[in-house]
């Protein structure tokens, strides 16, 4: 959207600016749907230009739960649902918007700016035009609603973000002639809020980081003050993570179809893949990692990304719309209404012998990484599997479209990754099927959950046991550090190997071999009866068998078992119990 | 021996300690294993020790079947000349058919008052009813009070059982879960449970010790308890441990021990250890 759009706009709707403004120094009193949109949308573009700064900030030198990708596919999915509205009132965009972050929130920080978005859409309900005292309102009702998304609220996150910005939107109201100059003082209200979530949360100052989650809300505001501004939002901050945008008004001449989907494959080259789906089409999207790569382009001919796709791994999530039809369907141009795109039903991973399924009225759905995890999780009776957890979270809509992808009315869902487990509890809020969420936080919490369920026990029962069996097994994982830290009193050096126990971070070295003794001495094998080790990426099962030979040598009393998990970024999941 | 006015009968597949069978004059009639073209009656022809020999070095799972009917006449025959009362008491009729065999006996001899009971179980949760059954004939109750005895206990019946592997069960083919848990590709040890003819699964965990631990909580988990069996089938030394633990939970009545025979371990399996369990 241009700037002239937004005048245009602003002459249609007079109320809705004042005077001549343009976006570029815009002074309005007031805003309307149309012109929330377009702040929106450069809150996104902004939010792109930092993705890499913010997947940064994590607290662990982890290679996952990335909260730069996870807010932008949040944002992205919100921007989605409002892109083609053509409402002049704030009330319907900004409920369409909460409802595309609702269903496309990703990771804890995704799901506590669906959230925001919520709490905003709720305090607007009926609002025409968004003006300062209004947005203050929004403000608030926000950070409430945020607070109230998560059971025990942590300051120094997200969270402290929100409501510092929704505190100073009271005093801004009052003496902002405007809604820039109110956004200003938000935004300035924002940044310091983020600058101080390391005396806040002492994990972050350990790790020299401020906290990403807070920073990436704190770009998206910023992002929408540039707009205000007139400021580009399209600096390029990071050559390789430029996005062209989406554009509101339709589709561009000659580009008909909107193509999504998520591939899953081996060594994937992201860089590869952006240069070349990017010669297809325009609005080109690709982020991801070696494993899994999200791709969004606009393309005259959707067979041609999909084609190259299937070349190079799998495909699941594969979404084609017709932009010209639904264009002319917004513009109310007397076609029949267009059916939603309808999302190809979530697949597992890999097609599965099918076992002989027990009679249950339960079904099971897990976020689980890796083919070999996944089959290790299918053989004991999980139903449905989305794939991710260590790559990429899953939204809210993917864990939502593998549970109505099952015949059962009753669904547990093990998040299996403290990073989805809040996704998981929105799905659960979204569903008209009873879904329990069992908050196992790894994969070895996921594997003991899953045989704590029994399948002649009632819902309630099985949460209980699956709940209990989280505490009965020690995870140990080992990946390699993303940079240098110095953490928990351990010095680690980026690329070194580092070993997380039950979510902390322990050991680091320099060979797999010394990092899990290590986590095993701290895990107290030797009390242990049986250890397994699932191993992934970079390991062969040679690899894996003369490390099990050299525990089995270790700890003679134990049981040693090896599985295939190929699961990204993680050399050794292990369990002990 | 008793010289009392009422036979009792069982059969092999319930794991009835041969010395006890003895002092309690109970008859039990051998069932038959087979083992590729070579059949053995159970125990007479074919000791324990043995057939575990020969189950864990085949590859061919050996059947198991019914005593024939012939068998079954010729024992009532052979009791029918001391009393002309019997009470034959069976493993479970939804699992073998041991006991339409034993009916069809019956039938055959009319002459002789001869009331089945189906014990809707296996093993010494068979053997039990038995014994009871001996006790109480003993005392001088009527065949038809001992019958209604029995059908009092049977709802109070349970075996639970750690298995040491899952394939004899899968290859019996008597259980079709279990063929889910076979595809498990990391190694899962079952306690499972038989309650009214129906074979449940109670846990699944990992590591032998945890099932054994798990399966000892299940029978204390059950109520209080009136008679307990600890059986085996060729795990003597996990019998012991099992029976150290349980040590001090033994009821008054204390604990009969035996070692599962060829029926029985063919479809559990060598190593699995289970409690019979009578509660009160």
């Amino acid at each position: 959207m241009s700037n002239n759009d937004i005048a245009r706009d602003a002459d249609n709707q007079p109320m809705a600016a004042s005077g001549t403004a343009v976006a570029g120094g815009a002074d309005w009193k007031t805003c309307d749907g149309q012109q929330l949109k377009a702040m929106v949308q450069a809150g996104l573009a902004w939010l792109n230009q930092h993705i890499p700064l913010i997947n940064a900030l994590n607290v662990f030198p982890v290679p996952d739960g990335d909260t730069g990708t996870n807010m932008y596919l949040t944002l992205e999915a919100a921007w989605q649902e409002i892109a083609g509205r053509p409402e002049r009132s704030v009330a319907p965009i900004t409920e369409a918007l909460a409802h595309g972050a609702l269903m496309g929130a990703r990771g804890n920080s995704g799901v506590i700016l669906s959230q925001i978005f919520r709490g905003m859409a709720q305090a607007l309900h009926d609002a025409e035009l968004l003006d300062t005292n209004l947005l203050a309102r929004a403000l608030q009702q926000a950070s409430a609603t945020a607070y109230k998304a998560v059971i025990r609220p942590v300051e120094g996150t997200i969270l402290t973000v929100a409501r510092r910005a929704a505190e100073a939107s009271v005093l801004a109201a009052e003496t902002a002639g405007n809604l820039r100059e109110m956004m200003a003082l938000v935004v300035e209200a924002a940044r310091k809020a983020v600058e101080e979530t390391p005396s806040l949360l002492p994990v972050l100052a350990e790790a020299g980081v401020v906290d990403a989650g807070g920073q990436g809300l704190y770009v998206i505001l910023e992002g929408m003050l540039r707009y205000l501004r007139g400021e580009s939002v399209e600096a390029v901050l990071e050559p390789e993570e430029e996005v062209i945008l989406h554009h509101p008004e339709g589709p561009e001449e000659g580009y008909g179809y909107d193509v999504q989907f998520i591939l899953t494959g081996e060594n994937l080259d992201v860089d590869r893949i952006r240069a070349d789906i990017d010669a297809m089409g325009v609005s080109t999207l690709v982020v991801g990692d070696s494993r899994t790569v999200k791709v969004h382009v606009h393309t005259p001919e959707p067979g041609t990304p999909l084609n190259y796709a299937a070349r190079l791994g799998s495909l699941s999530k594969v979404i084609v719309e017709n932009m010209q039809e639904q264009y002319e369907e917004f513009r109310g141009a007397g076609r029949a209404a267009v059916p939603p795109p309808t999302p190809v039903p979530f697949q597992s991973v890999a097609p599965q012998p099918p076992a002989p399924a027990l009679v249950s009225d339960i079904g099971i759905v897990a976020v689980v990484p890796g083919e070999g995890l996944a089959k290790v999780f299918k053989s004991l009776g999980t139903s449905a599997i989305v794939p991710g957890g260590q790559t990429m979270n899953p939204s809210t809509e993917e864990l939502l479209s593998a549970v109505e992808s099952l015949a059962q009315k009753k669904v547990i869902i093990l998040p299996n990754n403290k990073n989805v487990v809040l996704t998981a509890q929105q799905a659960k809020s979204l569903s008209d099927r009873d879904i329990r969420v069992v908050p196992s936080t790894n994969i070895p919490q996921g594997i003991s959950a899953l045989l704590a369920f029994n399948y002649q026990s009632d819902l309630d029962t099985n949460v209980e046991l699956m709940t209990e069996a989280l505490g009965n097994i020690q995870a140990a994982e080992v990946t390699r550090a993303v940079r240098s830290v110095k953490i928990n009193g351990l010095q680690v050096e980026e690329g070194q190997y580092i070993g997380l126990l039950n979510g902390d971070l322990v050991s680091a070295g320099e060979t797999l071999t010394d990092v899990v003794l290590d986590l095993l001495e701290k895990m107290g094998a030797e009390e242990l009866e049986i250890i397994t080790l699932y191993y992934g990426e970079g390991v062969s099962a040679e690899d894996a068998r003369a490390l099990a030979d050299l525990i089995a040598e270790r700890y003679p009393d134990q049981e040693i078992e090896v599985v295939e998990g190929d699961q990204p970024h993680y050399p050794y999941i292990i369990s002990g119990e | 021996m008793s010289e009392r006015e009422i036979g009792i009968v069982t059969d092999s597949a319930a794991d009835l300690p041969p010395a006890l069978a003895h002092q309690w004059d109970i008859t039990v009639i051998p069932c038959l294993i087979t083992f590729g073209s070579e059949t053995y009656r159970d125990e007479i022809e074919l000791p324990r020790q043995a057939f575990y020999q020969r189950l864990r070095a085949t590859k061919i799972l050996p059947t198991t079947s019914a005593p024939s009917v012939g068998t079954f006449v010729e024992a009532y025959r052979e009791l029918g000349r001391r009393t002309r009362t019997i009470i034959s008491i069976h493993v479970a009729s939804a699992l073998t058919n041991i006991y339409n065999v034993a009916r069809l006996a019956a039938e055959s001899l009319p002459e002789l008052d001869i009331h089945l009971v189906d014990s809707r179980q296996v093993s010494m949760c068979t053997g039990m009813l038995a014994l009871t059954a001996a006790r109480l004939a003993n005392e001088g109750l009527s065949a038809a009070d001992i019958i209604a005895r029995l059908q009092e206990l049977l709802p109070r019946l349970r075996l639970v059982a750690a298995l040491d592997t899952l394939e004899y069960l899968h290859r019996g083919g008597r259980v079709s879960w279990v063929a889910s848990m076979l595809s498990s590709l990391i190694d899962l040890k079952l306690v499972v449970e038989l309650k009214d003819a129906s074979l449940r699964l109670l846990d699944k965990v990992r590591g032998r010790r945890k099932s054994l631990l798990r399966m000892i909580q299940h029978v204390l988990e059950s109520g209080p308890l009136e008679q307990v069996a600890l059986l085996h089938a060729d795990a003597a030394e996990d019998a012991a441990e099992v029976r150290r633990l349980f040590a001090s939970y033994t009821p008054p009545s204390g604990i009969i021990e035996t070692e599962a025979g060829a029926t029985i371990g063919t479809h559990a399996g060598p190593g699995a250890v289970g409690f019979c369990i009578l509660t009160r």
